[in-house]
C-alpha cells in the first residue's frame, strides 16, 4: 500500500528577515497506483510539499504519511526524480541506476539483472558506459528515471523532470512515463508547469496558488481519461480532443485566479456516459 | 533526523563562536604551557607572551640596524615598486595576448617557459646585477608577481560575453571605443582577481628574496634573528609579515568588490 | 582555440589583415617559432658585446651545461643535484598532503571541527611560507629536516583550504538524491563526497607541488649541500651566469615535469570530467 497523506500541512521558513509562510494547511490524499500533478505558479510550495513527501523536508506543523506510515526521512521507497537530474557525474550510465540497489546491498547478479532490465526499458542499451556529460539531457533523464524505477519503489516523486527539455523531448518522454507506467503502475506526484503535461499525464490534477500555497481546487481526470483511452493514443491525438481542450482551458482559468463561469469540473458528456455505462 | 552530512544548516552561530574560541585558547594554552614547562627550551620555543613582548620591543628598538616600521617601510617599499611594475607590463601584456592572435603567438613561447621558473630562481641573477642594491627584491618581485597578472588579464579578454561585444558592433562602435567601453569593463573583474593572486605571490616572493639579497627589511629582520639564535624576533617579525600580507589582501578584496559592483554594472 | 569574441574582433571591420589568422592555423607556429629565431639570434649576435659577469654568451651556458653534465659542479653532476632536490620536494609534499587532505576532509564534513580548527589557520594562514625558514633553522639546524619542514609546511595549507572548500561545496541535489536512494554514511562519504570533491582536491595539489617546488629552491638557496639551490648559489658566488642559467632552466623543468605528472594522474583519475578549455 503506497498512499500519500498530507494532513493540514504547513510550511514556515525562518529567515533573517522573518519568518516566511510558504504553505498554509494543505491537506491531500493521493490513492495507491493514483498519478497526481501538482501545477502552480513559482513560490506556490508545490516543490516543497514534494520534498516533504519525499522527507527531504518536514512540515512546521501537521503530518505526512506514506502507506499509513509517518515518514521520518528520505528513503528508496520514494524515489525521486530531479529537475537537475541529479545523476553522479562520476558514475556511469549503469553505476547511477544501480546506486540504490547498492545502498541496499542488493546482491551482484539480482543487481545485474535489475540494472539490465531497466536500461533496457528505457532505450539505453548504447550507453551503458558513459558518463553523463556526454549524454545529452533527454537521456540524462532517462537515466534518472532508470534509477528510479529500479530500486522498485512505491512511490514516485518527480520535481518538474521534463522542465530542463527541450519541446520535442519533453513530448518523447511524456508518452514513454505513460507507456512505462503500462508495465509498471506506481503511485506518482508529479509537479509541473505545464497545464497540458499534467491533463496529459494525471488521473487528477491539484491547482495551488501561491504565497502562502494552498490548494485551489482539485480537478478530476480519471474517468474522462479511462472512457476516452487516452493511455492508447499518442499525445498529439489526445490533444486535439475536446475534452482536452476543455480541461486545459479550465485548468488556466483556475491559475489566473478568476472562477470558472459556469462548467463544473467535468465535461458533461464523459460523467453522463459513465453514470449511464453503470 | 537524518544522518549528519555537509546537507545540514548551520548549527547555532553561537556553538560555532564558542567552539572557535575554544580552538584557539587550546591552541595558545599548549603553546604557553609547551614553552613554560621546559618541553621545549626558552632557547628554541618562546612563549606566546614573549613574542608579543619582543613585538614592542622591535617596534620601538632597532634591531639589524633599524625598527620594526622601518624594516617594514623598506619591505613594502619594494613590494610596492615590483608589484605595480609587474602589474603595469603584465594587464597590458595580458589583454594583447587575449585580443591579438599573432601578438600571443610571439609571446607565448617566451612566456611559458619563463613562468614555470620559481620566483625565487632569480636571486642568483638579482645578486650579480644589483647586489644589494633596490633592484635585486624588485627582480624577484616581478617575476612572482607577473605571471598571474598576464594569465588573470588574457582569460578576462578571452572571457567577455560576444553578445555585448556583437551588440556594441551593431551600435556602430568603432575599434578604441569597443576596447575601453566593451572588452575592458568586461576584463575588469578577471584583472581584479589577477591582481590579488599575483600580490599574495609578490609578497612571498618579496619575503624568499629578503632572506638572501638584502640588508632591511622584515625578511632581512628575521633572518637576522635566527643567525642571533633570537626565536621571539624571528616568531615577532613573523607575525607582522602576516598581519601586512592580510592588510594588502583586504584593500585589494575591497577593491575587487568595488569595482565589480561598479564595472559589472556599467558592461552590462 | 580562438574564443568568438577573438574571431569578432579580427573580423574585417577596420583590421583585414588578422582575417588570415582564422585561415591558416600553422600561423601560430610561424610567429612563435620565428620570435624565438629572432631572439636566440640576436642572443647570438650579441655575444661579443655581453658584459660576462652579469649575463652569459650562448658559449657560456653551452659549456657550463656540459661542465655540470659530465664533471659536475658544486659537489655532484646536475643528474645527482635535481635529483637530491626532487627527492626533498616530494617527500616534503607528500608529508604535507599525507596531513592536509585527510584534516580537510574531516574539517569540510563535520562543520564542528571547522569551527574548532578555522581560527588557528586563519592565524597561520597568512605567515608566507618562506618566512618559516629561519624559524625551521633555529629549530632544526641546517640539515635536511628544516627544509623539509618548511616544504611541509608549503603544501599543508593549500591542500587543506582546496580538500574542506570542496567538500563543502558538494552539490546539495546530489546529496538530497544520494540519501533518497538510501545511501548511509559510509556511501555518502566514499562515494559521492568525496568524487565530488576530487576536481578541488587536485586543484589543491596543483597548487601545493608548486609552492613545494618553490620553498625547495628558496630552502636551498639559503643554506644547502647539494641540489639545485645549491648550484644557484654556488653559481652566483662564483659569477658563473652560464651556470645560473643551467640551474634555472632545471629548475624550470623539473617544475613542469612534476606539474604535467600530476596532470597526468588527474586524467586517470577523473576519467569522468568534462574537460576544461
Amino acid at each position: 500500500m503506497s498512499s500519500i497523506q498530507f494532513e493540514q500541512v504547513t510550511r514556515v521558513f525562518e529567515r533573517r528577515s522573518g519568518s516566511y509562510k510558504a504553505l498554509e494547511p494543505v491537506s491531500l490524499t493521493i490513492v495507491d497506483q493514483e498519478f497526481v500533478a501538482i501545477v502552480g505558479p513559482s513560490g506556490c510550495g508545490k516543490t516543497t510539499l514534494l520534498r516533504m513527501a519525499a522527507g527531504l523536508d518536514f512540515p512546521t506543523s501537521g503530518r505526512v504519511f506514506v502507506g499509513n506510515k509517518p515518514i521520518q526521512g528520505p528513503g528508496p521507497d520514494r524515489a525521486v526524480v530531479f529537475q537537475q537530474f541529479a545523476l553522479f557525474p562520476w558514475k556511469t550510465v549503469c553505476e547511477n541506476i544501480a546506486f540504490g540497489l547498492r545502498c541496499r546491498r542488493v546482491p551482484k547478479k539480482q543487481l545485474q539483472q535489475l540494472v539490465a532490465k531497466f536500461v533496457r526499458l528505457m532505450g539505453l542499451e548504447d550507453h551503458e558506459d558513459s558518463y553523463p556529460h556526454q549524454l545529452s539531457g533527454g537521456m540524462q533523464q532517462r537515466v534518472a528515471i532508470a534509477r528510479a524505477y529500479a530500486v522498485e519503489p512505491g512511490v514516485l516523486l518527480m520535481d518538474e523532470p521534463f522542465g530542463a527539455l527541450d519541446a520535442q523531448t519533453r513530448a518523447e518522454m511524456q508518452e514513454e512515463l505513460i507507456s512505462i507506467r503500462r508495465v509498471q503502475p506506481r503511485t506518482v506526484l508529479f509537479i509541473t508547469h505545464s497545464v497540458e503535461e499534467a491533463a496529459f499525464l494525471s488521473d487528477r490534477v491539484v491547482v495551488m496558488t501561491g504565497r502562502p500555497g494552498r490548494i485551489r481546487e482539485v480537478v478530476d481526470i480519471a474517468s474522462i481519461r479511462a472512457a476516452e483511452e487516452w493511455n492508447h493514443r499518442p499525445i498529439e491525438e489526445v490533444m486535439s480532443l475536446e475534452s482536452f481542450g476543455r480541461i486545459r482551458s479550465h485548468l488556466w482559468r483556475l491559475l489566473r485566479h478568476t472562477k470558472s463561469v459556469e462548467q463544473p469540473t467535468l465535461p458533461d458528456t464523459g460523467l453522463m456516459a459513465l453514470r449511464a455505462a453503470s | 533526523m537524518t544522518s549528519a552530512s555537509t546537507a545540514r544548516p548551520l548549527p547555532a552561530s553561537v556553538t560555532y563562536l564558542g567552539l572557535a574560541t575554544v580552538g584557539l585558547l587550546a591552541f595558545f594554552g599548549v603553546w604557553f604551557l609547551a614553552s613554560i614547562s621546559g618541553l621545549a627550551p626558552k632557547r628554541v620555543l618562546p612563549s606566546p607572551s614573549d613574542v608579543a613582548v619582543t613585538l614592542y620591543q622591535i617596534s620601538v628598538h632597532p634591531f639589524a640596524g633599524y625598527t620594526l616600521g622601518q624594516h617594514l617601510a623598506s619591505s613594502l617599499e619594494r613590494f610596492l615598486a615590483g608589484f605595480a611594475l609587474a602589474a603595469a607590463a603584465g594587464i597590458p601584456t595580458g589583454l594583447l595576448m587575449g585580443w591579438y592572435a599573432p601578438f600571443r603567438y610571439a609571446i607565448s613561447p617566451f612566456f611559458d617557459s619563463l613562468r614555470f621558473v620559481a620566483p625565487l630562481a632569480w636571486v642568483p641573477f638579482a645578486a650579480l646585477w644589483f647586489g644589494t642594491g633596490f633592484g635585486g627584491p624588485i627582480l624577484v618581485i616581478f617575476s612572482g608577481a607577473f605571471a598571474p597578472c598576464v594569465i588573470n588579464s588574457f582569460r578576462g579578454a578571452r572571457l567577455v560575453d560576444e553578445h555585448l561585444i556583437e551588440a556594441a558592433r551593431t551600435l556602430g562602435a568603432g575599434h578604441f571605443r569597443l576596447m575601453g567601453q566593451v572588452l575592458l569593463p568586461g576584463a575588469m573583474p578577471s584583472i581584479i582577481a589577477g591582481l590579488r593572486i599575483s600580490a599574495g605571490l609578490a609578497w612571498q616572493s618579496l619575503i624568499g628574496a629578503e632572506l638572501i639579497v638584502v640588508s632591511s627589511g622584515v625578511g632581512y629582520l628575521i633572518v637576522q634573528g635566527q643567525g642571533d639564535v633570537a626565536p621571539a624576533v624571528v616568531m615577532a617579525g613573523m607575525t607582522a609579515i602576516g598581519f601586512v600580507g592580510i592588510a594588502i589582501d583586504s584593500i585589494l578584496l575591497m577593491i575587487q568588490r568595488g569595482i565589480v559592483r561598479r564595472w559589472q554594472g556599467a558592461a552590462q | 582555440m580562438e574564443s568568438m569574441s577573438a574571431r569578432i574582433l579580427d573580423a574585417p571591420h577596420r583590421t583585414p589583415a588578422w582575417r588570415l589568422s582564422s585561415l591558416w592555423p600553422s600561423m601560430q607556429l610561424t610567429i612563435g617559432g620565428g620570435a624565438v629565431l629572432v631572439a636566440v639570434a640576436i642572443w647570438f649576435g650579441s655575444s661579443a658585446l655581453i658584459d660576462t659577469t652579469r649575463f652569459p654568451t650562448p658559449h657560456d651556458v653551452y659549456s657550463a651545461g656540459l661542465q655540470i653534465l659530465i664533471t659536475g659542479y658544486a659537489g655532484g653532476t646536475l643528474l645527482m643535484h635535481t635529483i637530491q632536490s626532487m627527492k626533498l620536494a616530494l617527500l616534503g609534499f607528500l608529508c604535507g598532503v599525507g596531513c592536509g587532505l585527510p584534516l580537510g576532509l574531516v574539517m569540510g564534513y563535520s562543520r564542528k571541527a571547522e569551527a574548532l580548527l578555522n581560527p588557528i589557520f586563519f592565524f597561520i594562514k597568512p605567515i608566507p611560507p618562506l618566512a618559516w625558514i629561519p624559524l625551521a633553522i633555529v629549530w632544526f639546524g641546517l640539515g635536511d629536516s628544516a627544509k623539509i619542514f618548511v616544504i611541509w609546511f608549503s603544501a599543508f595549507v593549500p591542500i587543506l583550504i582546496n580538500t574542506y572548500t570542496g567538500v563543502q561545496s558538494v552539490d546539495q541535489t546530489l546529496l538530497s538524491a544520494a540519501r533518497v536512494y538510501g545511501a548511509d554514511r559510509g556511501i555518502l562519504v566514499r562515494e559521492v563526497i568525496v568524487p565530488s570533491a576530487l576536481p578541488m582536491i587536485f586543484g589543491g595539489l596543483r597548487i601545493s607541488l608548486q609552492a613545494s617546488w618553490m620553498a625547495l629552491v628558496a630552502a636551498e638557496l639559503v643554506g644547502a649541500f647539494y641540489g639545485l639551490g645549491r648550484v644557484l648559489m654556488i653559481a652566483a658566488q662564483d659569477i658563473y651566469p652560464g651556470m645560473i642559467v643551467i640551474a634555472m632552466a632545471c629548475v624550470a623543468l623539473a617544475g613542469m615535469a612534476m606539474t604535467k605528472a600530476l596532470g597526468l594522474l588527474e586524467r586517470v583519475a577523473l576519467p569522468w570530467l568534462r574537460p576544461v578549455q
